[in-house]
């Protein structure tokens, strides 16, 4: 294919390059013949996804490669009208349910039922299950997800379901405890840094360790942003350089920027400003919770120990927060004007001491 | 300037003088009006009504009836005994002919029966004066004429009807002895000279009742015990007794209640008004129809606008009753020149357009009056319709409004005229509450108005709109005003002024006999908003059970509350100022009870109330919440922690969550909850000065923001080949691809012609036009604002991934994007062929999917190009000098397409004759290729 990251990624489960041994063991799980609903779990860009296709290549063999996009239609009970897209082959079907919003339960009920309820034609030559697919499971309505749990029992005979998501502390633990969980985590930066190298001499060219290592470093452990940064950095100059400039995204330089702004000054003016700049990530599409993180990862730099104590909570609690509520925004600006207070005060007894 | 006015309102001022100088009331001129239209109609059956009416009148009524009746009289009287006379010589039987019944009863001035005659010789005499009559300006002459009629008559009732009994009218010469048996009792005798004579029997009695039922009813049909007529009578008098006891009373009253309020001067103007009132009103009559105003001066609302809408009318004149108007003006104008502006400014005539239009037209057609209820505003349009000689006619909501019956009612009212009744006056159309007309009624308005702008009116005379039309409204920004407005004259009302509205209530307070002083009466436009009718209505209810209005009773009331909403504006000031020392005016009689009702409102208690009630009253909790994050980090207020601003936050965290709550289970119990953040807000950011507060848009405006990236998000990812597409989702797209995504598409391109690029050049273009392809990106001609082409990247993801003020990507140069755009159009052609045939060859590679291949349903297929089976062979090529030649693939020349594999694979289909190119869409086109060699 096109990007390296799509070029270069393994098809099978033996040609993985990192967690070999979990590789093995699901390579023995679909030679049984059989195997649970899954529920595979792990950060993004470690290769959940290359994982579940590997498998279904090792069930199906390279049929599962001829996808096709289909859109789906359906009415909800008040009469909406909505369109989903599915990726399907003829042995699996997979659909995201959260592209629906707060439907997605009609997702679940429509479109699982339907495909469960087929059976395969040739039971002979074939096995007997079809695949469902489903992402970002964590963003699963608990609704849907409990329409979830019967028809995971229900249809056991004709379909496996492979669940996909990052944290399965949303998944309810009904449905949790009806799948075998597959965790991947992330690789390690040196599992990057080879990666990268051993990408670059396919393509034939050399990458320098250091310049591999920096940018496994500034992936944050993920594999896909570390292999289309190397990309990036080859079309910006090459041959690589070991000091080469390795660019991040803008939004997270507009993230650091913010969080500079907040630790440079506390006052309201400034909170206005920062309001500003926190509605235009919101508007770029970053989700609230990633600039939460994001913001706390850069102030808790400028903090002393039992400080960032108290600000990692304050973090939490109000994140917590966001997730229950409706306008980020609200939330964001109370975190920014929470810390703004706490470290107003430290600095301010910092002062108060040195007298 | 005095002067100036003058002039300017010149017609405004004659018209007032007219009206105001008789004290003739239209509703007097009504009821005579009413008298006469049935006589027109000459109905006999009319007579009962006409009766009916009689008793509606003031008891000095008679006088009035026989106005007009008294100078013709004698001769009357003359010509009917004379034609008695002619008459008793015939048998004079049962009077069977109603006039002979009315000759009878006309001495006794008391039997209403006499009317008919003598309304039948009033309109004989008083034909000419009927307009005068009617017409409200009224001229002194005429009014003058009925004051002296009036006055003598008065003389005449008193001194000689008492007089005039039936003796004297008594006709001595009639026959009363027959020669031959008459019909009815009669009694036989012999007279002096022997023979036999009868005279005729009339009991008297009868004789009684008869006149008494004369001229009543021709042909009585009795369906009741007593006679309706009879009932009618004992009503009448039970009415005037009662009337006459109220008028006691009142008077009483009165004069007690002059005593104590010190009153002199206007007494007996007073009084008289009063017992005018009291007895030409009936009792249940509501207030806000009692004292309605019924004259242009009576009118509370503002004279500017009473006066603009009086002159727009008056404009109407031209076309309307042919008066020269607009001559006049014109002079002014010409005159005016220079001190126009000043004028306009001081007078506020700029709402009106005075120019005339060549119908000689005012150039606005409508009148839109708008303002909150309870102004006037159709009492205004009513009066002063009638005031400038127009007959009302009224369209409200109340009617069906739908396209038909709207325009049908419209051309009547504009085109038509009355015939029938004697009201010959021109109409003047109201389309009252005109904000609840549906959307297609007001378009016709509109084509009727515009029509005339047109010109081609004149062809089709009935076309043309020549007759007011005044439309009244609440709100004049319904959506469905919107064109009107443009076209109309709007005139907004303001609140009526309190004192003059206090003052208006205080007379009625006082002829009412209700004590109020004005400060209670201050009190109460004030809590009703100068809503007129609600302060009237309000009075009334409080004169049912008390005789004495206090401060203390309107504060404590609860009736007379308007449920008013108030503006975000003002709530947000409320929220953000602190309030200014006052007493407070109103308040709850639970407060009354603690005997705390004097608090100051800057308590704190008064504080958080008001705010509270403040917030209540505007309802959209959503938008005063979403005002007050937008505004309260520009309030000025103390707070060096910062800890208020992290409390406030807090409770605006608190109401979000409470809201996802209730938005997501449907549970409005928390709802109450909601409005006390404002109090929060209130009492940390309010200051003394308020602050300049915007309008709450940046949340609309980052949803929308967000909608859009997210919409381009999706359209990028819909179309990405699903091996792509199938590792991605939304969320990872935005964050991890595509802001290096956009690195990789701006390679360095040497900007010459790709077919001097390396292999190396080649290989890399290619890569990046597959990459393009696969994530469904490509550029796009555009014109920019400053009139360049640019080419800028289709689904514009670009524009998610850029932030404001962050470091400028690297573009590539124009050149380089029109080969790229050109490359992927035509690329993505090919690629769709080759995944095609690569799927299939791939296919075909593995056992198990050769298998897989049947399976493809029919309709999942997809058109391969076939070769078509003419073997090259065949076609033996030969050269100009008839030498075969080695034939070379007809590859389109080294195109500058490059990517040797790209062609290769094309290769297939191009080596066939007849291929089709199909580039999305629709195509017809089959090509084939041809050789000059074929031709020669």
């Amino acid at each position: 294919m096109s990007l390296w990251v799509d070029k270069h990624r393994p098809n099978s489960l033996n040609k993985l390059d990192f967690h070999k041994e979990q590789a093995a063991h699901l390579k023995k799980l679909v030679n049984s013949g059989d195997f649970p609903h899954l529920i595979v779990y792990g950060p993004s860009g470690v290769g959940k996804k290359t994982r579940i296709m590997c498998l279904l290549r090792e069930l199906y063999g390279s049929g599962v490669e001829k996808l096709r996009i289909e859109q789906h239609n359906f009415t909800t009970p008040s009469k909406k009208k909505m369109d989903i897209s599915t990726i399907s082959s003829n042995y699996h079907i997979e659909v995201n349910p959260s592209d629906v919003g707060n439907n997605d339960r009609v997702v679940i009920q429509e479109l699982i039922k339907t495909v469960a309820q087929t059976n395969q034609l040739e039971t002979s030559s074939q096995k007997s299950f079809k695949v469902v697919i489903l992402t970002e499971v964590d963003r699963l309505s608990v609704d849907a997800q409990h329409a979830l749990r019967r028809t995971m029992e229900k249809y056991m005979a004709t379909c496996r379901l492979i669940l996909c998501c990052n944290s399965t502390s949303k998944v309810i633990p009904a449905i949790r405890s009806r799948c075998l969980g597959v965790r991947v985590a992330a690789p390690s930066i040196e599992q990057i840094g080879q990666i990268l190298q051993s990408v670059c001499k396919k393509e034939g060219l050399s990458l320098p360790l250091e310049l591999a290592t920096k940018i496994a470093k500034k992936s944050n452990r993920n594999l896909r942003r570390a292999l289309l940064m190397c990309e990036a950095c080859r079309v910006q100059q090459y041959p690589f350089r070991p000091d080469q400039e390795v660019t991040e995204p803008d939004w997270e330089l507009y993230l650091k920027e913010t969080a500079n702004l907040i630790v440079e000054q506390q006052s309201p003016k400034r909170l206005l400003e920062v309001r500003a700049r926190l509605y235009e990530l919101i508007t770029h599409c970053i989700p609230a919770d990633v600039i939460m993180r994001g913001l706390l990862q850069e102030l808790v730099k400028n903090c002393d120990g039992e400080l960032k104590l108290e600000v990692v909570q304050s973090a939490a609690y109000y994140e917590h927060r966001l997730q229950t509520g409706q306008k980020a925004i609200y939330h964001l600006e109370a975190f920014v004007a929470k810390f703004m207070a706490i470290y107003k005060r430290f600095f301010e007894e910092g002062i108060a001491d040195l007298f | 300037m005095e002067e100036e006015f003058d002039f300017d309102y010149a017609d405004e001022l004659d018209a007032m003088e007219d009206f105001e100088a008789p004290s003739y009331s239209p509703q007097k001129s009504k009821r005579t009006l009413c008298f006469e239209t049935p006589k027109s109609k000459t109905g006999k059956e009319d007579l009962n009504d006409s009766i009916n009416l009689t008793p509606l009148e003031s008891p000095a009524d008679p006088v009035n009836g026989s106005l007009f009746h008294s100078p013709s009289k004698t001769p009357k009287t003359r010509l009917s005994r004379s034609e008695k006379r002619g008459r008793s010589q015939d048998e004079f039987t049962l009077l069977s002919d109603d006039e002979d019944i009315y000759e009878m009863s006309l001495p006794s001035l008391d039997v209403p029966a006499r009317k008919r005659p003598r309304l039948s010789d009033a309109k004989e005499i008083k034909g000419p004066d009927d307009g005068d009559d009617i017409a409200p300006p009224v001229s002194p002459s005429a009014e003058d004429k009925i004051l002296a009629i009036r006055t003598k008559k008065n003389v005449v009732n008193g001194n000689e009807s008492t007089q005039r009994n039936i003796t004297q009218d008594y006709d001595f010469e009639r026959k009363r002895v027959f020669r031959r048996i008459p019909s009815g009792d009669f009694v036989g005798t012999t007279g002096y000279e022997g023979q036999k004579v009868y005279m005729k029997i009339k009991d008297e009695i009868e004789q009684d009742i008869e006149f008494s039922n004369v001229g009543k009813s021709v042909k009585k049909t009795q369906l009741l015990a007593v006679s309706l007529d009879e009932l009618k009578d004992q009503l009448e008098i039970e009415r005037q007794q009662k009337l006459m006891e109220e008028a006691e009373r009142l008077t009483q009253e009165i004069h007690s209640n002059l005593r104590e309020d010190n009153l002199d001067g206007s007494e007996a103007d007073d009084e008289d008004e009063i017992t005018d009132n009291v007895q030409s009103d009936s009792k249940g009559l509501l207030w806000v129809e009692k004292y309605a105003p019924v004259q242009y001066t009576d009118l509370l609302s503002e004279e500017l606008i009473n006066r603009t809408l009086l002159h727009w009318l008056k404009l109407w004149d031209h076309v309307v009753f042919n008066k020269e108007v607009s001559t006049k003006l014109k002079d002014k104008n010409k005159k005016k020149g220079n001190d126009k502006d000043f004028k306009k400014k001081k007078f506020g005539a700029d709402l009106l357009e005075e120019e005339l239009d060549k119908f000689n037209r005012p150039v606005q057609k409508v009148a839109l009056l708008n303002g909150p209820p309870g102004l006037g505003k159709t009492t205004l349009a009513h009066i002063l319709a009638r005031h400038a000689g127009y007959n009302m006619v009224e369209i409200n909501a109340s009617d069906d409004r739908s396209v038909d019956v709207f325009k049908t009612k419209i051309e009547a009212a504009t085109q038509m005229k009355s015939v029938l009744e004697a009201d010959p006056r021109p109409n003047c159309l109201v389309i009252d509450e005109i904000d609840g007309a549906p959307q297609p009624a007001i378009n016709m308005l509109l084509n009727l108005i515009k029509k005339t702008d047109e010109g081609s009116g004149k062809k089709k005379e009935g076309g043309i709109l020549l007759r007011p039309i005044i439309c009244i409204c609440n709100d004049q920004y319904v959506p469905s005003l919107r064109l009107l407005r443009q076209n109309a004259m709007v005139i907004t009302f303001p609140q009526t002024e309190p004192a003059k509205l206090a003052s208006r209530l205080y007379e009625v307070t006082r002829k009412e006999s209700l004590k109020a002083d004005m400060n209670s009466l201050l009190a109460l436009c004030e809590k009703t908003d100068n809503d007129i009718r609600s302060c009237l209505n309000t009075l009334q209810f409080i004169h049912r059970h008390c005789k004495e209005l206090s401060i203390r009773l309107i504060q404590t009331m609860n009736v007379g509350q308007k449920d008013s909403q108030r503006s975000l504006f003002s709530v947000w000031n409320d929220i953000f100022t602190l309030p200014r020392p006052k007493r407070n005016r109103f308040l709850n009689i639970n407060d009354l009870k603690n005997e705390e009702w004097k608090v100051n409102n800057t308590s704190d208690a008064a504080r958080f109330q008001n705010v509270l009630q403040a917030t209540y009253s505007s309802g959209e909790y959503e938008k005063v919440i979403q005002g007050l994050f937008e505004n309260y980090l520009e309030c000025k207020y103390k707070d060096p922690k910062m800890e208020g601003l992290n409390f406030a936050l807090d409770w605006l965290c608190f109401v979000d969550r409470t809201n996802q709550y209730i938005a997501h289970k449907q549970d409005y119990c928390l709802l109450p909850y909601i409005p006390y953040v404002t109090v929060t807000f209130h009492m940390l950011f309010a200051s003394n000065q308020a602050p300049r507060i915007q309008y709450p848009h940046s949340q609309y405006e980052a949803s929308v923001k967000l909608t859009k990236s997210q919409n381009l998000v999706t359209a990028m990812m819909t179309d990405m080949i699903p091996s792509v597409r199938k590792y991605l989702d939304q969320g990872k797209t935005v964050l991890e691809v595509l802001p290096p995504l956009m690195d990789i598409i701006m390679p360095t391109l040497r900007p010459i012609n790709t077919q001097l690029y390396s292999t190396r050049e080649k290989e890399e273009l290619a890569q990046l036009i597959r990459i393009m392809i696969a994530y469904n990106m490509t550029y796009l001609q555009e014109k920019s604002p400053d009139g360049q082409y640019i080419y800028s990247l289709d689904p514009k993801v670009d524009e998610v991934v850029k932030f404001l003020g962050m470091k400028q990507q690297r573009q590539l140069t124009y050149a380089a994007k029109q080969l790229i755009a050109r490359e992927t159009s035509e690329r993505s052609v090919g690629e769709e062929v080759s995944r095609n045939r690569g799927g299939s060859t791939s296919l075909s590679s593995s056992n198990q999917s050769k298998t897989d291949e049947a399976f493809i349903p029919n309709h999942k297929r997809r058109l391969d190009p076939k070769a078509v089976s003419v073997a090259p062979e065949e076609v033996i090529v030969r050269d100009f000098f008839g030498r075969i030649i080695k034939r070379k693939t007809p590859e389109a020349k080294p195109k500058q397409t490059a990517g040797g594999e790209e062609v290769k694979k094309k290769k297939n289909v191009l080596n066939t004759d007849v291929w089709f190119h199909f580039k999305g869409g629709f195509s017809n086109a089959v090509r084939r290729n041809v050789r000059v060699q074929d031709f020669l």
